[in-house]
């Protein structure tokens, strides 16, 4: 059965040429945006998937989806090829995305309708500024 | 001007008197240089040619084995699957530590897949009031494994 044993998001996931280490920098927790909406320039997604040689395919077709609320803000369906190996490391590079509203940011990761992994960050409520008190 | 020419086996050769396991002896080769240009240029069938003249029982020193070592690893830097199609080409067991070289090739890291989603926002003429579900996407993706600039 083919799982996943770790999501997450970061503003950097880099991997090292000569060892083939993935290092994530930046992983979100909460964002505070000075107003909504907001554009985030890039998230990055990662991804480790472990498949069972003897019964999953090499390749498989996912899907994986960013939420807000009820607001599905993206929808991206991928082939994750394993070659010969077990393990698989995603990493999914989301160029930009705009978010109008503050709540719990999901996203998700299926194999067909079943979920393998979700990491979940907040988009807080823009911070209030009182122009009135700044001005005095 | 051959193979083996084309090799420092001076820093081959240090190399391999240092290592104590298969998997020293892997990176520290596979930092040399000459083992990475000659990756680069080298056909299969003279690698192998090479290495079974090298690794023969009546010629094998010290050196001839450090540089047979040294023609398995520039096969590490070749595509994935063409290099696992072609450790099977070279008699490993001639070696000590020739069936390690090939277990640390292809146990050494998982495949990466790589996918890149450029988000092209439909932004309306009066500013960034659009919910995300209205931009369309374009994206690139590839998958590669541990070589370097390997890649399917």
């Amino acid at each position: 059965m083919i799982t996943s044993s770790l999501m997450l998001c970061a503003d950097r996931v880099i991997r090292d040429a000569e060892t083939n280490n993935i290092s994530a920098i930046g992983i979100l927790e909460a964002i505070t945006p000075e107003g909504l909406p907001m554009f985030i320039p890039r998230i990055m997604i990662l991804a480790f998937l472990h498949r069972n040689k003897e019964e999953d395919p090499s390749k498989i077709k996912c899907t994986f989806r960013i939420e807000i609320g009820d607001n599905k803000l993206l929808e991206h369906e991928l082939v994750v090829d394993f070659q010969d190996k077990e393990r698989n490391r995603t990493i999914i590079n989301v160029g930009g995305l705009a978010i109008s509203t503050n709540g719990m940011l999901e996203v998700s990761l299926f194999l067909e309708e079943r979920l393998l992994n979700q990491f979940k960050f907040i988009i807080n409520a823009p911070r209030r500024i009182d122009v009135a008190k700044q001005e005095a | 001007m051959g193979l083996i020419d084309q090799l420092d086996i001076e820093e081959i050769n240090s190399v391999y008197l240092f290592a104590n396991t298969p998997k020293y002896l892997y990176r520290h080769l596979q930092h040399i240089k000459s083992v990475q240009e000659l990756s680069q240029h080298a056909s299969l069938q003279n690698l192998v040619d090479e290495y079974n003249k090298i690794t023969s029982p009546t010629t094998k020193s010290s050196e001839d084995i450090a540089i047979a070592y040294a023609l398995l690893i520039t096969v590490t830097f070749w595509e994935y699957q063409k290099a696992l199609a072609a450790f099977d080409k070279f008699d490993l067991s001639r070696l000590e530590w020739g069936n390690d070289v090939k277990h640390i090739f292809k146990t050494n890291a998982p495949i990466n897949t790589i996918v890149g989603i450029d988000m092209k926002a439909d932004i309306p003429p009066n500013g960034l009031k659009v919910s995300g579900s209205s931009t369309s996407t374009a994206s690139y993706e590839y998958t590669h494994n541990n070589q370097r600039g390997g890649k399917t």
